[in-house]
């Protein structure tokens, strides 16, 4: 589904961050990218989804055998690709549920299909913020303008469910979350889960993958991956530290 | 900014005016110039009283000794009003039925998306029609008069209500308040009169929407509008104009009283031809409107202003009686060579008033936006309250945007505050739109709408809508 | 150093009738909508330039003077626009010289008299002045009356914990409206901190017309506190041109107290990168004052800050006014300006007016305004009262509280004690 090959990537001051790194992942797996601050894991999240802060300097990336390194974030995103980012951005005046509908019937268009009915999206929206324990008040504040640090998140995951991406990526969404709010944020990413759906979570610690069982656990460390296997690996990170590696 | 973003600029910009088409009505006009002989004409084909004539001549007198002002952060051309046409109709004006109407005036209707056909109208909104100098329809004029509401064009008024048209004309914006207000007092041709009796909560949106057609004319209109004791009013104005090279003058002046305890919202949205993008021809909108609140009575400003080549219009209250409040809120886009100075004045004499501001402005291209308002607390306004709000939105690096808030105290119970802001569309806001799948001219639609949210939600419903619209195809995409 | 009488300028006297026509801005004059200077400066006034002359004698009764004592440390004292040396203590790295030669066209600043200095590209610099010069003629009258102002000139070897006091005395003898002019240079990696002063020493009340032009090269760091506490009832209108090269930061603080008009006339030019500039303001009127604080910030290259913040408590009949304007020229991208006005109404008989503006041409800025008008919070007050803490205790609490914010962006320990002395009188 996600093809990386040796991709190297700069900061738009040419600043070298990502320097030959490779991942594959295929439909139906958990990847989880664990590293230390600077290592490039925010910078992959928002390559793989085209934020034009960075630069590819050389390297493969594909998206269900699409290269997909000169589409636009938008077109990324209508093909199945979700980015749940770390530091959501507010947008004032445009309600949640405005904005979600936007995106989705934008979806829709780009796909060539029919806009969905009002109705549909009523209850697609009850029925995922019902997922989340999210009230529909919340659906009708705007886009992240006051929102907590786990409300943010709770809203990011709403999005995701909603949207139905083929990809999620997800960017340390369980940082600054309580035990109650991560648990939920978890049972939404198992809710999307399927044998054809895909996730990448990036994370710090081991807490997240308690609830999210990764197929895979990739360390990233100075832009590249240096070490990969199963779950096994996040329990030694989390019990010895990055400097076991 | 990138190149991608450029594109989308230019795209964006070329968006045609929608409302540029001229309509082959025929008229009857006057030839241009401005002396007491076309005065006496103008008056004399409307068959006015001889006050009224008075009334003309003794502002066209008043306007010999004025001059244009000069202190607003705009850039105008000469205005030589010897090269304006101050009367023109379409030739026939009266209508008994629809079938008499000149089917290239219903053309023209159909085309801006206004039915003067009761039946098939906008429901629950009472519209008058004036198109260059007169006012060519009114409809629902018969269920209004059974609640006693006389909402009808400034002739009718004049022929039929000239009392209150005596009593009010003038009242709140004297002849000799400013040049553009002295120029309409000589030489108004029509305009809305609207009266809404004591207690009478007005049922349905009342409506007047403004179209110049001709060239070379001059647009003059007048409004008035009575709200009597405990009543209450919502009225929408609307305008365009044909697509012309060269500058057209629009000079109104609105007039609003609200007595004891009533309350009225006007709501303009303004949508006269911009000029094209090189900045030729478009509407020069000079326009006063003011509106006195007695005693618990309420006015309520509402402007989405994205047409015009200048606009140059300050939406004011005199908060004269004790708990009154007047409120204006405002969207100003200008973008190409648009130039825009508006804003409000508050001033509080009665004690416990309020008021609020919220603006704002969106520039783009070469256009250059300025707010100008002034909140002036008396010594016997005790405890009067403002708040006011003006942001700007800067998109592209050839505009600018401008703030001159005039903030004058007097009571030491007062409390008074003003804050203001300028940004741009973050490309943050940018990229998370996008990663949701939204493309690029319909995220800065979003977020525009979003920046404007606060204003747009004080619109009559019917006409949200529209103005969201309004708003996307004037400035959409315009980020750098 | 005493002056002679020789160095007088051309001053066309025969003009007097004209006088106020020509040099007094009128409030239809924007700039002075909120102070009409004809009621402070009568139409019959007498002008003449100062000859900066004093006979020994009265000198030496100034300086034992108990009026007004001038400080034995660190102090440029200067009377009737002349340099007493004897009376001055002028520390190592500071040197004052004289400008006598005075170039025909006198709207020009001095600054533009050592033009030499600059390049051309910073001359442009001085644009975001000219429309203030244009029309505010009341600096030209300054240019034509002082015949020979001073520049200070602060060099690398300046010791910045030395606090200067600058003093602008006058004996108020030559006549009823003074001037006087001095320009500041302020070499590159200089951090100076200097406190000027308009001192009466005459028998009767004046108006001091003082003009000061400051240059700070770049990495200069410059900080100037003024305190405007004049018992006399004189009125003072002091205007700051400031132009600031790379890297260069400025802090002004104004205080002003006491004082018939306190006009205060302060406009920087952020004409280099990565510039700062912050203007702090704060006041405490309770008579008759009338205080008109002007202020012109011009952003003319990107990623440069400035700040304003501007705090008032007008009791009395006292009347005040705040106009306060950002500009940004387009290419000043990046720029971050800030603008802050809070008045406090606590008497009947008080007004305010404020004027705080934005001119933007850049998009990617950060700019914003506030500004508040309003009296003591009855909240707070019956808060403190319910605490046992007496009404009138209470107010002046809640005034210093107020005026807190200003006062702490002073630096230096010793000014600010200095400072909040002259507020609270503890």
């Amino acid at each position: 589904m996600l093809k990386i090959k040796n991709l190297k990537v700069n900061t738009e001051t040419e600043i070298s961050i990502l320097k030959g790194l490779n991942l594959d992942v295929n439909e139906g797996e958990v990847h989880a990218i664990m590293g230390p601050n600077g290592s490039g894991k925010s910078t992959l999240a928002s390559v793989i989804s085209g934020d034009p802060k960075y630069v590819i300097k050389e390297g493969v990336l594909e998206f269900l055998g699409e290269d997909v390194s000169e589409m636009d974030p938008e077109e990324r995103a209508a093909i199945g690709l979700f980015l749940s980012f770390q530091y959501p951005v507010e947008i004032p005046g445009i309600s949640l549920n405005n904005f979600i509908k936007t995106a989705l019937n934008q979806k829709q268009k780009s796909l060539g299909l029919e806009p969905f009915s009002a109705k549909e999206i009523l209850a697609r929206i009850k029925e995922n913020a019902n997922a989340l324990k999210i009230n529909l008040d919340f659906i009708k504040r705007s886009v992240n303008v006051g929102f907590s640090g786990g409300e943010k998140k709770r809203a990011e995951i709403f999005q995701m469910l909603m949207l139905n991406p083929k990809l999620s990526i997800l960017d340390e969404t369980d940082s600054g979350l309580d035990i109650d709010a991560l648990k939920i944020v978890a049972s939404g990413v198992n809710k999307l889960r399927s044998e054809n759906n895909s996730f990448i979570i990036i994370t710090h610690y081991q807490r997240l993958l308690d609830y999210i069982k990764p197929d895979f656990v990739h360390v990233l460390s100075d832009g590249k991956i240096i070490k990969s296997g199963g779950p096994e690996i996040a329990k030694m990170l989390e019990e010895k530290g990055y400097d076991w590696i | 900014m990138s190149e991608e973003k450029n594109k989308t600029l230019k795209e964006i910009t070329k968006n045609k005016y929608q409302y540029g088409f001229v309509s082959k009505i025929e008229t009857e006009k006057f030839e241009p110039g401005l002396n007491e002989k076309i005065i006496s004409l103008i008056s004399n084909k409307r068959k006015e009283p001889k006050w009224m004539l008075d009334y003309r001549l003794k502002a066209y007198k008043i306007l010999q000794n004025m001059k244009v002002p000069d202190w607003a952060n705009l850039n105008i051309k000469p205005i030589d009003l010897q090269k304006i046409i101050y009367f023109a109709a379409p030739k026939k004006n009266q209508y008994k039925s629809l079938d008499e109407v000149d089917p290239e005036l219903l053309k023209t209707f159909n085309k801006l998306g206004i039915s003067i056909d009761e039946q098939k109208k906008i429901a629950g909104v009472a519209i008058d029609v004036v198109v260059d100098s007169v006012s060519v329809a009114t409809t629902f004029q018969d269920t209004l008069k059974k609640l006693g509401i006389i909402f009808c064009s400034m002739s009718e008024a004049i022929k039929n209500h000239p009392d209150l048209v005596k009593k009010y004309l003038g009242s709140v914006v004297p002849s000799n308040d400013n040049y553009f207000a002295a120029l309409n007092a000589a030489v108004f041709t029509d305009g809305s009169f609207c009266y809404i009796p004591e207690g009478v909560k007005c049922p349905m949106e009342l409506s007047t929407y403004f179209r110049i057609n001709e060239a070379g004319t001059g647009q003059f209109e007048r409004t008035l509008l009575i709200a009597q004791k405990g009543s209450y009013v919502s009225y929408l104005e609307g305008c365009t104009a044909p697509m012309r090279d060269e500058n057209q003058l629009h000079a109104a002046v609105v007039e609003l009283v609200a007595l004891d305890g009533a309350e009225i919202k006007y709501s303009t949205v303004q949508n006269w031809y911009p000029g094209d993008d090189k900045g030729n021809g478009g509407v020069y909108n000079f326009v006063t409107k003011r509106g006195v609140c007695y005693k618990n009575s309420k006015i309520s400003w509402t402007q989405i202003e994205t047409g015009s080549a200048i606009t140059w219009k300050y939406p004011s209250c005199v908060l004269k009686g004790e708990n009154s409040i007047g409120e204006f809120f405002s969207v100003a886009v200008t973008n190409n060579f648009q130039q825009a100075d508006t804003g409000t004045k508050m001033i509080h004499l009665g004690k416990n008033t309020k008021s609020t501001i919220i603006s704002k402005g969106v520039c783009a291209g070469k256009s250059n936006g300025s707010y100008r308002g002034l909140v002036k607390i008396s010594k016997s306004a005790d405890n009067a309250r403002n708040f006011s709000q003006c942001d700007s939105l800067l998109m592209g690096q050839n505009c600018g945007a401008h703030t001159f808030p005039y903030i004058e105290s007097n009571n030491k119970s007062a409390i008074i505050e003003h804050e203001a802001t300028t940004s741009k569309i973050s490309d943050d806001q940018l990229f998370y739109c996008k990663q949701r799948g939204i493309p690029e001219e319909e995220a800065i639609g979003l977020i525009v709408n979003g920046y404007c949210k606060d204003v747009l939600k004080k619109l009559p419903m019917e006409f949200a809508v529209e103005a969201q619209k309004l708003l996307e195809i004037s400035l959409e995409g315009s980020v750098g | 150093m005493i002056g002679s009488k020789k160095n007088q300028p051309k001053f066309n006297f025969d003009k007097k009738s004209n006088f106020i026509s020509d040099f007094l801005p009128s409030i239809k004059n924007e700039d002075w909508r909120y102070t009409n200077l004809k009621k402070f400066i009568p139409e019959n006034t007498e002008v003449q330039p100062l000859t900066g002359y004093i006979e020994q004698e009265k000198l030496d009764k100034i300086i034992h003077s108990n009026k007004f004592k001038i400080p034995e440390k660190n102090c440029i004292f200067f009377l009737n626009g002349s340099l007493q040396e004897t009376v001055s203590d002028i520390p190592q790295g500071v040197l004052i010289k004289k400008i006598n030669d005075k170039t025909n066209n006198n709207r020009t600043l001095y600054m533009n008299k050592v033009a030499s200095e600059f390049s051309a590209d910073e001359k442009n610099s001085y644009t975001g002045f000219s429309s203030f010069l244009e029309k505010n003629k009341i600096i030209e009258l300054n240019t034509l009356l002082t015949s020979s102002p001073y520049i200070i000139h602060f060099d690398r070897t300046f010791d910045s914990k030395n606090n200067i006091k600058i003093i602008h005395g006058f004996t108020n003898e030559g006549g009823w409206f003074n001037q006087d002019r001095c320009l500041y240079f302020i070499e590159s990696g200089c951090e100076v901190y200097i406190q000027p002063e308009v001192v009466n020493f005459g028998k009767h009340d004046s108006v001091f017309n003082i003009v000061s032009e400051i240059i700070c090269k770049e990495e200069a760091n410059l900080n100037m506190y003024m305190g405007q506490n004049d018992p006399t009832n004189s009125s003072i209108i002091n205007t700051i041109f400031c132009a600031q090269e790379k890297n260069s930061e400025s802090n002004f603080n104004i205080f002003s107290v006491n004082g018939k008009l306190i006009r205060n006339n302060v406009l920087v030019n952020l004409m280099n990168e990565n510039c700062a500039s912050s203007i702090y303001g704060t006041s405490l009127l309770e008579n008759k004052e009338h205080l008109d604080n002007f202020i012109v910030i011009s952003h003319l290259v990107e990623n440069c800050k400035s700040n304003q913040l501007f705090k008032s408590v007008y009791g009395g009949e006292t009347t005040g006014s705040f106009c306060g304007k950002i500009y940004v020229e387009k290419n000043a991208q990046q720029t971050e300006a800030l603008q802050q006005n809070n008045n406090l109404m606590i008497s009947k008989k008080a007004s305010v007016n404020a004027k705080p503006q934005l001119e933007i041409f850049a998009d990617d800025v950060v700019c914003s305004h506030g500004c508040t008008i309003g009296a003591i919070d009855e909240k707070s007050l019956f808060y403190l009262r319910s605490r046992g803490v007496p009404e009138k205790e209470a107010i002046k609490l809640l005034i210093s509280g107020f005026l807190t914010d200003s006062i702490s962006m002073i630096k230096p320990e010793r000014i600010r004690d200095e400072v909040k002395k002259l507020f609270f009188k503890e």
